[in-house]
């Protein structure tokens, strides 16, 4: 009987709109936690200790990459390896945001947002980072991620993200639902979603052809 | 200024957890910083940098709890140290309230909160059920299992452990037991009585419980072992001990195995074992034909046979019978049939290798389809074919299809639209922990697939496992089912015989 539910990003059905995904950025209300990892405040009373200035340095770093569309494995094995096992909780934060960075990216570059084999580049190094880095949970969640399977709240969040047949009411109902999951998880999963998305859609241009 | 590291190996906690402690100990007088992190090489080397000594951080593993305390002496070191000691024993120095009571963090929690229970029921990711469990057996506690993807190898040291301290380990991937009247995981809500059950199947071990509580005769305990129980590798450990338990137990006066597909070797041992019990002992092996009677064990051709030779063999009186079960099974059937294949779309794997054997015995081959069906999208293949719904590849992002039957609706609609089906096959389980009103759903969806195909009939069966007590009223599920123009059977062999008899084969046995 499975325990955690996963899901695949719908990212077939419709590709995410820049303009959509610009509107639905400024609108979105980001928990706390979120802002804090994406340096968008200054209080950080709700991150725990010493490792949050690694997470955002490490989660910029790769945010750069992707959207700079770098494809370079052995500079994604690099960054991966920074994040991984990284921070508080049973699923660490650097894990759950290398999760929510695999979802974004895979959206991203079916809208041709971002570079799909840059994608592929940071799917295959989460898929290749060395066992026994991180806690047994994380290392299932990030091997389910690089075959494209999700937490579902995850998945249902990053699919509408850009989807103008989404309004913003049920954007921010997900955004809860997602933000609600697990202890820090969510808002977690919600810092790499947004910082990734933050810069690609304001690099301006469809850059990359989509996949 | 103290910089102490303390790690607690083994010991697992979710983030929530993890938070509260760390939480709690900055708030000891005189700690400065607590930081609680898992030990992962990660974290590690970031404590390190922020200057814990290294020395008593190579120690810990990612399955670790590593703490990294700042104390402004050794004495508040010391009180952070207990404090610490006694949040892992459970207390956790607020008064217990009820839902705390309820959700205990761990195991130890759960034992002090309630030292009398001798069982401990684990439904944790798969990665650390086993972990988990060995606390259980730790605490000297029978283990329920519900989890699953647990290693063969940790299935078999959890096994070979309990056994060695008399407990029992039930799964891992251990859907349903009934123990002493109280239902784990799926179950039904059954009188309790003569019959003894071991159970490597859940749904079969269900539908042999309504079957019986329909026949008038009770069960003593429902163990169940997990679906590996009787691979060659887990050698039948938990069905043998449950066995034995059963044997001595003076409430079970007949004693029954379920299971599917067991091993030959380990079928050939479990036989001497239940020769030797000194009860009458029933057994039903699901998917494939009796094996022959010999020493006094009785293997039935079905879980419908096998409900009835334990209820005679209890002496339990059991002559009021339920018309349901005891007419003939053809009983619904208006005498027409139907042209086109058959598809079984099924929410217990049991039910389905249960009713697959049916159709055999009766001249229908099925075949199980290689790749997963899409909802909504056309059935592939050519001929009858039976899917359970409930296997990995149909639960992915969701849950069972007992608790959510999106896929599985999904599916007969597709079966409504491709004009080659004639037939479809259902199961229905209720009970605790299943769907609380699911027949409107299959209503719905049936609905839908006959006005796909306008004036082409489509003949839709569904056996209804459920108990008189069981939360969801059988009595009306089944009688939503009867108006959305559904039959109904008891059973699951009952429906795959009545789809036999409506493809218009006679069968080869009857269903008793």
């Amino acid at each position: 009987m499975s325990a955690i539910a996963l899901a695949t990003v719908q990212t077939t059905s419709e590709p995410p709109s820049r303009a959509t995904l610009l509107r639905q950025l400024e609108n979105l209300q980001v928990p706390p936690r979120s802002a804090a990892l994406l340096a968008d405040s200054t209080t950080e009373s709700s991150v725990d200790g010493p490792a949050t200035a690694a997470i955002r340095a490490g989660l910029a770093g790769l945010v750069s990459q992707l959207a700079g569309g770098v494809t370079d494995a052995t500079r994604y094995q690099r960054s991966v390896a920074r994040l991984v096992g990284l921070g508080p909780g049973l699923t660490p934060t650097g894990d759950d945001v290398l999760v929510a960075l695999v979802a974004m990216s895979r959206r991203l570059a079916a809208g041709g947002l971002l570079l799909t084999s840059a994608a592929d580049s940071l799917a295959a190094a989460v898929a290749t980072c060395p066992a026994g880095r991180t806690t047994a949970i994380a290392e299932h969640l990030l091997h389910e991620s690089a075959e494209d399977r999700f937490p579902e709240p995850l998945a249902a969040f990053v699919g509408a993200l850009g989807d103008p047949g989404v309004d913003q009411a049920m954007l921010a109902a997900l955004l809860d639902r997602l933000a609600a999951t697990g202890a820090h998880s969510g808002a977690d999963w919600i810092a790499g979603v947004i910082a990734l998305a933050r810069v690609c859609v304001t690099q301006g241009g469809d850059r990359w052809p989509s996949a | 200024m103290a910089e102490r590291v303390i790690v607690k190996r083994g010991t697992y906690q979710d983030s929530a957890r993890l938070m509260r402690i760390a939480r709690d100990l900055s708030q000891v007088p005189d700690v400065t910083s607590a930081d609680v992190m898992m030990g992962t090489a990660a974290n590690l080397d970031l404590l390190a940098q922020a200057g814990f000594p290294r020395v008593d951080l190579d120690a810990a593993t990612p399955m670790d709890m590593v703490v990294a305390l700042r104390t402004a002496d050794e004495n508040a070191f010391v009180a952070a140290q207990q404090r610490l000691t006694s949040m892992l024993a459970g207390d956790t120095g607020a008064p217990i309230t009820a839902d705390a009571a309820s959700r205990p963090g761990s195991v130890a929690e759960a034992v002090s909160l309630h030292p009398d229970a001798n069982l401990v029921s684990i439904a944790v990711p798969g990665t650390y059920a086993a972990f988990v469990a060995g606390r259980a057996l730790d605490a000297g506690r029978n283990v329920f299992l519900f989890s699953d993807n647990v290693a063969l190898a940790d299935e078999v040291a959890l096994k070979t452990r309990a056994l060695n301290s008399g407990l029992l380990v039930m799964g891992p991937d251990c859907g349903t037991a009934i123990i002493a009247g109280v239902g784990l995981g799926f179950a039904n809500r059954v009188p309790r009585g003569p019959v003894g059950i071991v159970g490597a199947s859940g749904t079969g071990t269900q539908e042999v419980c309504c079957l019986l509580s329909r026949l008038g005769v009770g069960i003593s305990h429902a163990i169940g072992t997990g679906s590996r129980d009787l691979s060659t590798d887990v050698n039948g450990m938990m069905s043998e001990f449950g066995l034995r338990l059963l044997a001595d137990d003076q409430a079970t006066r007949v004693v029954m195995l379920v299971a599917k597909h067991p091993a030959p070797a380990v079928a050939e041992r479990l036989h001497g074992v239940l020769a030797r019990l000194g009860k009458p002992a029933v057994v039903r092996y699901l998917g494939e034909r009796a094996r022959p009677t010999a020493d006094g064990v009785v293997y039935a051709e079905t879980l419908d046979e096998a409900a009835e030779i334990a209820a005679a063999s209890s002496g339990a009186a059991h002559d009021q019978k339920d018309p349901w079960i005891a007419g003939p099974v053809d009983a619904a059937w208006d005498g027409t049939t139907v042209s086109g294949r058959l598809i079984g779309l099924f929410g217990g794997g049991s039910l389905a290798a249960e009713a697959q054997h049916v159709l055999a015995t009766c001249g229908f081959e099925t075949t199980v389809p290689a790749h997963r069906l899409v909802p909504d999208q056309p059935i592939p293949g050519i001929g009858h074919l039976i899917i359970d719904t409930g296997d990995d590849a149909y639960t992915v992002g969701r849950p069972h299809p007992m608790v959510d039957q999106t896929v599985r609706c999904g599916l007969i609609r597709a079966a409504g639209a491709d004009r080659s089906v004639g037939l479809v096959l259902l199961d229905l389980v209720l009970g605790d922990g299943a769907h609380l009103d699911p027949a409107p759903e299959i209503v719905a969806a049936v609905a839908d697939a006959r006005a796909a195909r306008r004036d082409l009939p489509l003949a839709v069966i569904c056996s209804v496992c459920g108990s008189a007590d069981d939360p969801q009223d059988v009595r009306q599920q089944v009688a939503t089912l009867s108006a959305g123009g559904i039959h109904t059977a008891p059973t699951a062999a009952r429906a795959a015989h009545l789809a036999a008899t409506l493809l218009g084969r006679s069968p080869e046995r009857s269903v008793r």
